[in-house]
């Protein structure tokens, strides 16, 4: 396992002034004039979904290489890692799923990495600080994972528009019916 | 760990911390006590390549985590302005889309 410390060479970053913009408009009615702005920003610098994979990607090698830096173990982790965004429909996927999807695969390798750690260190002999502050790291990450993971079912379910009917007479029960309007 | 010198002769006595209290052990002079000294430093030297491997392991998984996070929020931040963008708007924790007028 490597001791290296990684560090990230991001070259692009979300600005600030596109993160107040956001803040500004992220409430329940928005300025319209905000949210024109934030259009015009966004159409302004689409080199900025571009920086957000490149962090991701950065962010994944980092992960890798700190797993292990026996270069099998390394190709092993990439090729499980791009099966998986297949099994998760990560080409078919619009761009914001996208990015969610490259999120949980992050999330679940940190989470394998927390984990592989954990078992070594309690295999071998330890201190009880060590451990609890593993156990810790393993626990935060579980919590990252599941987090990601729920952000993407709600936004596929977003993206899914679904319509609801409910049929309701009097004296009878109330039927549902939802579905998909736009079949995949 | 250390020499100490009584009288004429040095002796070797183990420090051990109990509670609150910092005890000697006496060990002795003799050629064991030697061997016992060797040693004890030799412990103590891999103690602390180990913290330092350890801090440095503890330094790694902070970056990482630190990077997972910013590019989570990044990503998230993204979403959120496509989100709005798309007509979708935050109420009470839940995002919803806007009613076509």
């Amino acid at each position: 396992m490597t001791n290296n410390i990684v560090t990230v060479h991001v070259s692009k970053d979300i600005p600030l002034e596109l993160a107040n913009l956001i803040g500004r408009c992220y409430k329940e009615k928005p300025d319209k004039k905000d949210l024109m702005e934030l259009r015009q920003f966004l159409n302004n610098n689409p080199e900025l979904y571009r920086a957000v994979f490149d962090i991701t990607e950065t962010t994944r090698n980092n992960i890798i290489e700190a797993i292990s830096d026996i270069k099998p173990v390394n190709l092993a982790l990439t090729t499980n890692i791009k099966i998986i965004r297949e099994q998760m429909g990560y080409m078919q996927s619009p761009v914001i799923e996208k990015m969610l999807i490259d999120q949980v695969i992050n999330t679940w390798l940190r989470c394998q990495w927390a984990e592989l750690k954990f078992t070594s260190i309690t295999q071998s002999q330890h201190s009880m600080r060590e451990g609890e502050y593993l156990l810790q790291t393993l626990e935060a990450a579980q919590r990252r994972y599941l987090h990601t993971l729920e952000v993407l079912v709600r936004v596929r379910k977003i993206n899914r528009s679904t319509m609801q009917i409910n049929i309701a007479e009097n004296g009878s029960q109330q039927v549902n019916i939802a579905g998909d309007l736009n079949k995949r | 760990m250390a020499w100490e010198k009584r009288g004429n002769n040095q002796y070797y006595y183990r420090k051990k911390r109990i509670g609150r209290h910092v005890i000697s052990e006496y060990v002795g002079n003799s050629i064991f006590a030697e061997l016992l000294a060797n040693q004890d430093m030799l412990d103590c030297k891999n103690r602390q390549v180990n913290m330092k491997v350890k801090h440095r392991q503890r330094e790694q998984i902070k970056t990482i985590d630190r990077e997972i996070d910013q590019s989570y929020d990044q990503a998230i931040l993204l979403l959120r302005a496509i989100l709005l963008l798309a007509g979708y708007h935050p109420h009470k924790g839940q995002i919803r889309r806007r009613r076509d007028k």
